[in-house]
């Protein structure tokens, strides 16, 4: 198999006493997607910010194609550029118009020029169908188009990776589907991802393997079907009955 | 219709008496709002510091500042010094400095407010797109902070404007003290003056104050 893109060794993560991850090792490789699914607080949203060098880890490395990602490094927002992050909370720049929020890394940071940034952008905008809206505000616009003005904004940069964390969690349910419909998109044209979500629908059609998480640790990790149909662990099937419903009729 | 008194306004120079006078709080309050404002940027990146030490006498300063009446400011500095070190300092040179000092605070506190309503996730779009922390001071974290502040600080200069009414009590010939001298000259002929030229002092405030704050107001808007 050829090289992984991603590699995390021994990652040990510490916010002060509280240890959220031990000993934590997973490679990624080239055009895979990879689910990170777990209750809440098991640290899914913390090991993407390790990723993207957010937070600063206590122990392990992170390497992106044989480089270290550390927030020591020189060479961090170089690196930087090589991963793009979608956030839970669309955060695009409120005070520049979609265009200009799509602008502004490619140009000030690749020093790339602008027309060819710009006709990019615009052919991106167009296949998400908000071509239209690339002079409009934030503000202007809803929920789901931040999020997916969000991700174009990260996809030019051309990242070798792209992160996202738990991009549909704020939204209103009817705008978590044209979302999700992008990244699925994305997906297919064999993009290397990593996405924390808790849309387990859509973790099994997108995913090529899961990764569970618990406790500090990787619990468990499989393709879709194997984790969901029959998990190898109590705690994930516990954690799966948390999605189904069932009433008990007397 | 009553007696106004506003002949009185048409008698010798009064009219333009009182536009001298308005021009001098005029010209006080921007001389101290040009000193204020950048003054009041440093101290409020200082009070956004984390050093408990530049955190607690930025604080005091406040405090002390804002909850002092700005009358107590003005005798303190105009009357005090005279008598305490033999300053001998001129009623506008004390207002300057005591609207400064006054203006430094609320102009700090304004600061540090706009720079801490930038979310957290604004510099973390901004560092995880790659930008540098310069890049990401220049294009994401300024340009929103100046944008919150600068309707913020025009209304400070209204603020400011209004309170130099209180100069007169330490001597400075402004507009309200020109009218209290207009007042005073025309008792006998024209008893009633009172009303009309305060009445006149009145709109002088509006017609002054009223721009700037209809700016306020419209690049709050602009920019929301």
């Amino acid at each position: 198999m050829a090289e992984p893109v991603l590699t995390i060794e021994h990652l040990t993560k510490r916010f002060g006493d509280l240890e959220v991850f031990r000993d934590i090792s997973l490679d990624i490789h080239e055009g895979e997607v990879i689910v990170i699914v777990g209750p809440s607080g098991c640290g899914k949203s913390t090991l993407l910010r390790c990723i993207n060098a957010l937070e600063e880890i206590q122990g392990g490395e992170i390497r992106l194609r044989g480089e270290l990602i550390s927030k020591d490094s020189k060479h961090l927002a170089e690196m930087r550029q090589k991963i793009g992050m979608v956030f839970q909370n669309y955060e695009l720049f409120p005070h520049k118009t979609v265009l200009d929020n799509i602008l502004l890394a490619p140009m000030k940071v690749q020093k790339r020029p602008k027309n060819e940034v710009k006709e990019e952008a615009l052919s991106l905008l167009a296949r998400i169908g908000l071509e239209e809206k690339a002079d409009s505000f934030p503000r202007q616009l809803s929920g789901g188009q931040k999020q997916r003005v969000a991700i174009i904004r990260a996809l030019c940069m051309h990242p070798e990776i792209l992160l996202f964390d738990e991009v549909t969690a704020a939204l209103d349910p009817e705008m978590v589907r044209e979302v999700l419909e992008v990244i699925l998109g994305l997906a297919d044209q064999g993009r290397t991802m990593v996405i924390v979500t808790h849309e387990m629908q859509f973790a099994r059609a997108v995913a090529d393997r899961i990764i569970f998480l618990d406790d500090g640790g990787i619990v468990e990790e499989g393709t879709p079907e194997q984790f969901f149909d029959h998990p190898k662990t109590e705690r994930a099937e516990r954690f799966l009955q948390t999605f189904t419903f069932e009433r008990k009729r007397s | 219709m009553p007696d106004l008194g506003l002949e009185v306004l048409l008698k010798g120079k009064n009219l333009s008496r009182l536009l001298g006078g308005l021009g001098v709080s005029l010209e006080i309050s921007l001389i101290s709002v040009a000193i204020s404002i950048p003054l009041g940027v440093v101290l409020g990146i200082l009070m956004t510091w984390k050093n408990p030490i530049s955190r607690a006498i930025t604080r005091c300063y406040l405090e002390f500042v804002r909850i002092m009446p700005q009358m107590v400011l003005l005798f303190i500095v105009y009357f005090g010094t005279t008598r305490a070190f033999g300053w001998n300092l001129s009623g506008e040179l004390s207002s300057v400095i005591v609207f400064s000092v006054w203006g430094t605070a609320e102009m700090g506190d304004l600061v540090r407010g706009a720079v801490i309503s930038i979310p957290a996730h604004q510099y973390e779009s901004a560092e995880a797109l790659g930008l540098t922390k310069v890049q990401t001071y220049r294009y994401i974290v300024l340009p929103q902070t100046v944008r919150r502040l600068i309707p913020l600080s025009i209304n400070l200069i209204t603020r400011m404007i209004k309170t130099t009414s209180l100069i007169l009590m330490i001597g400075v010939v402004e507009v309200m003290k020109v009218a209290q001298q207009i007042i005073e000259a025309n008792r006998m002929s024209s008893p009633n003056a009172a009303f009309g030229v305060y009445l006149t002092v009145f709109v002088l405030y509006f017609v002054a104050c009223w721009p700037i704050s209809l700016l306020a107001r419209y690049l709050e808007k602009r920019w929301r």
